[in-house]
Formats: C-alpha cells, structure tokens, sequence
C-alpha cells in the first residue's frame, strides 16, 4: 500500500519537477496536471524533463482559473488517472507545484499507514467558520457567477448584486450540505472513487460549476456523504494573509517551517534556493516522528496578520499614521494627570515618584517649557524641551513620550495655566487617568505678592481659559 | 513601467502597520567630519562642493548628536521594537 500524490502546475516548472522527483524517490506516484494555459512549448519541455519516470503521468488538461470549476476538473482528471494507473496507491495527496514537503516522504506514509481509513479534508459548514474574506460565504453556494472575478469584476459584482435585490436562491442537490475548507487534502481511494464514480456525479458537477470557489467545497461537501472517518484538517501546512492571499514562504522562513513538524508547506517562493535545498536534498531528517504542530507557525503569522491589520496601539511612524478615532488606542499604555495638587500638597512631585515608583514630570505643558522630570532639557526618545515644538503638535508630543517610555508609568501635572491644547485628548483618551483639585490654581495667586486688580484679571483668564479649553470638564474629572 | 498607485501610499491610515525600512544616512556616522574635510579639499563634487561646504560650516560648531537618551545600534529588529521601522504583513 502506498501515497499517491496528485499536483497541480500552472508555473514555476523546474520547481514542481524537483518536487516531483523528490515524492518519486520516496516512493509515491505523481499524476500531474498541468494548467491548460499554460503554452503547449512549455507544457511539452516539462512533460519531456520528466519522461525518465514511469512513475509519473500526465492527465488531461483542464484551463484554470482562479475560483473556478477548472480547478476541481483537473484534480478529478489527475486523480482518476492515478487511482486507475497505480492500484496500489491508497491515499491521494493533492499537492501544488509550490508545495514542499517538509518531512522525509517515508514519515508521511508511515504516518498514513497507520490511519488507513482517515480522510484528512478540512471541512466545515459556512456557519461553523466564517473565515472568508470578502463576504462571499454561504452565497457561494446559493448564487450564480458566469462572470470572472478575476478579468470582469465589475460584472462580477454587478451580477452578485442584481441576485440579491431579486432574492434569486439556487437549489442546492438534495442530499448535499455546502462544507468548506482548506483546497488540499488526502483521502483514501475509498472514498475518492465513491466520489468520482457516484451515479449521480454528473447532477453534483453540473450544480457545482456555478459555485463560487468551487476547489474549497466540491470534495470538501461531497467527502460528508462517504467517508466514514474524517478528520477535519489539511495535513498541509498554508496560511493566508490579511487579504485573503496565500501567504508566502522564504528563506528566511526555515527554522519556522523546521519547528512546525508539518508534513507539506504551501506556497514555497520558487526562488527560496536554501529552503528546496534544505528539505528536498537533506531530505530534513531534522524533524522526528512527532504529530504536526502548525501552532507556533499560527502564533507568528496572526501576529503578522494583526499588525498589518490592527498595528500597535499608540505608535505614530512613517508606515502607521492613523486617521483620527482610528488609532485602536490613542496613547500606548496608561498614564497619570494631576491638576492641582502641586498647589495644594507642597513637594507633590518627589513625593509621588518616591511612593509609586513611576517617572513624574512638572508641567509638561507649562507656557514657557516642557517641565521634565528633574527639568532635563531633554528626554526618553530624544524629545526636547522647547515649547514651541511641543505645541507644533501637542498631541503627538504626548503620545511620543508614552509610547517612548513603554514599560515606565508616567505621571505629570496639569492646569489652567498650561497650553490647552490636549484637553480634548485627555478627555477621550482611556489611558489617561486625570486626578483634578478643582479651583486649586487659585491658591498660587493667593500667595503671590500682587497687586489687587492684576489678581483678579488673572484669576479670570485662568477661569476661563479653563471653561473654555475642556468643554466636556466633567469628564476630565477622575475617573 | 508603470508602478501600482498603491505604491505611493506609504502609510496606513487605518490603524494597521504597512512595511518599512530605515535608512542610515553617513551624516549621522562619527566619520562624517573627516570626510566632509576632506571632500571639501578634493573639491570634486557638483555646484563648487556647496553642499560640503554647508557640512563643514555647521561641523565647526561641533554639533554632538548624541544625548543621554541615544541608543547605540544594535540591528534591526531593534529598530523595528523601536517604532522606527515596521515588518508590516511579514512573518
């Protein structure tokens, strides 16, 4: 009993022929199907730099486009060849031209031998993973699309649209409950020649022409009425990014791929010279018999997904600029505002840095200069103390020195005094935790040795300024 | 050729990270100064050297980059830790 391996070309032919050379020298038969758009002097180089292996076969080619019935037409032809070419092939392994085996071949069927009768096909109804991107998920099924998302967008989308509005519902074979999943699988003979030589194939392949996407949910539904044994997972290790394309494996992916125990990756960049001279010469025996762990790799690339996506909260650089209410997070962790208690408690600031620990500045808005701690001229991240240049930007100047000094608390002092210009910010911002005195800036003019009247014109500006710069005052208020 | 317009927009504006690199410029290395004089005697560069000429003049003030906040540079996944550049998509 053996693998059989099914793959699928449409470029990259040097790459795919070593691929290939590599499943034949473990042992496993290849039927290949080559892209019917790819030019006929290209397709008989490749079908010519292989024949001096009887192992391999060429089945008849299908065009392929993406999302399209032509995929799914040409595994069948590949797949029916190979099962009827070598019956002693138990498993099929639907591979790509950029998939590689990460893994010694003899693992992989060592791996099957012992589950003879599992069909690995990731397989899930539309409501049990809304995974997809673009907002296609249970209308795949239920919708027509004559027109090529690829070449005709416009028509495609127009035609999605025109559907809805008129509420047109395709019947869906009786029988058949729509399952998605992973494009790459490996099932048993089995059940693939209960698929393939089902009666009523010609009814599924003719409803299944018009679905959207057709490679992720043919087998993948068809799998459900057959198999007695399925374990709904790719044994192929491919991650999509946040567009919904494949990502991409590199170089400098090797170690990653090493540690994941996967069997086959996808899709490998044909030029990763070091990764198809790792895994396919070296014939990685890095890698022990162990179950494949796809979750370390999972962990760095939705990390990669969420920074693309998400970014770090309180980050402002040349490739993340959010737009206003978009920042997901304004400053990068919280801070500490005090207004008033300068005034009211004397020694307020080294009081507070000696009882918490945290960095305190003075007045980081004071009219004349930026107040730091110890009144340096200058601080973390090279930010300099000229209040001009705070108030160029004063948002900005606030979520620098946040972001700058991740992992310290900072505190600092606020008041009437003060530019006003990062009111509204501490307002809105969850970060900010404001602790206010009210009326405390009262207590300087107090004391002050002036005259009367320039008292009381003072204490007016104050006030106002006050009223004015936070409108929303109550909010700014300890929360 | 013509380049995607998508090319142009070098930032995210939606809270997300695109990819970005940084790029080291000899006028922030310690050596800039003896090389700026001497350039400036070679006199080998366009527009009578002005360009030197402005590097040499704003050197002989002695301007001193480096503070007690500098980080001495280490690589960059440092300066992507930093803030300073991004991996955007990559993994």
């Amino acid at each position: 009993m053996t693998v059989g391996v099914v793959i699928l070309v449409h470029n990259a032919f040097d790459r795919a022929e070593q691929v290939i050379r590599h499943w034949v020298k473990g042992g496993c038969p290849v039927a290949v199907h080559v892209d019917k758009n790819v030019d006929q002097k290209s397709h008989d180089e490749f079908v010519q730099a292989l024949s001096d292996l009887n192992q391999v076969k060429f089945s008849k080619r299908h065009a392929c486009e993406w999302g399209t019935w032509g995929i799914v037409a040409g595994t069948q032809s590949a797949t029916t060849l190979l099962l009827t070419k070598f019956p002693q092939v138990r498993h099929v392994y639907l591979a790509s031209g950029s998939c590689m085996p990460l893994r010694p071949v003899s693992e992989l069927v060592a791996y099957l031998d012992s589950r003879p009768r599992t069909d690995f096909i990731e397989s899930a109804t539309t409501s049990e993973v809304p995974w997809t991107v673009g907002g296609l998920d249970a209308e795949r099924f239920t919708l027509r699309f004559p027109f090529s998302w690829k070449a005709n967008r416009r028509m495609f989308d127009g035609y999605v649209k025109l559907q809805r509005a008129v509420r047109f519902k395709r019947k869906v074979p009786a029988g058949l409950v729509p399952h998605m999943g992973s494009q790459w699988w490996c099932l048993t003979r089995q059940t693939l020649t209960a698929i393939l030589q089902d009666p009523e194939r010609e009814n599924y392949d003719r409803y299944f022409k018009k679905v959207w996407i057709p490679d992720e949910s043919y087998f993948q539904t068809l799998v459900r009425l057959y198999s007695g044994n399925i374990e709904s997972r790719s044994l192929t290790l491919s991650k999509f990014d946040f567009q919904g394309k494949p990502h991409i494996f590199y170089d400098d992916h090797l170690q990653l791929l090493r540690r994941s125990d996967c069997f086959v990756a996808r899709k490998i960049w044909p030029n990763a010279t070091r990764l198809y001279k790792t895994f396919l010469t070296e014939d990685g025996s890095a890698m022990k018999g162990t179950e494949p762990n796809p979750g370390k790799i999972d962990r760095i690339f939705s990390k990669a997904v969420d920074r693309r996506t998400r970014g770090r909260p309180g980050l402002y650089m040349q490739s993340r600029y959010p737009n206003r209410d978009w920042e997901n997070g304004v400053t990068s962790a919280p801070y500490s505002v005090f207004e008033g208690f300068s005034e009211v408690f004397e020694n307020f600031e080294p009081w507070l840095a000696k009882v918490t620990g945290a960095r305190v500045h003075g007045h980081l808005y004071a009219p004349d200069r930026v107040e730091f701690d110890g009144r340096q001229g200058s601080f973390s991240g090279a930010l300099i103390d000229n209040p001009t240049l705070r108030d160029y930007n004063s948002q900005m100047f606030l979520t620098n020195l946040i972001w700058n000094t991740r992992g310290e608390r900072q505190c600092f002092q606020f008041g009437p005094q003060d530019s006003q210009f990062i009111s509204w910010m501490l307002a809105t911002d969850p970060n900010a935790n404001v602790s206010v005195i009210s009326g405390a800036w009262a207590i300087k003019l107090f004391q002050s040795n002036k005259n009367f009247a320039d008292i009381r014109q003072e204490a007016a500006h104050l006030d106002d300024g006050r009223i004015c710069a936070s409108p929303n005052g109550a909010a700014a208020i300890d929360r | 050729m013509l380049l995607p317009r998508g090319l142009n927009l070098v930032y995210d504006e939606w809270g997300g990270e695109k990819a970005s690199g940084a790029l080291l410029h000899t006028k922030f290395l310690s050596t800039f100064t003896d090389k700026a004089r001497e350039e400036l005697q070679r006199g080998q560069h366009y527009a009578n050297s002005h360009e030197y000429k402005a590097y040499a003049a704003g050197l002989e003030q002695n301007p001193d980059l480096w503070c007690k906040w500098s980080e001495k540079y280490i690589n960059w996944r440092q300066l992507e830790i930093l803030g300073i550049m991004s991996k955007g998509n990559w993994a």
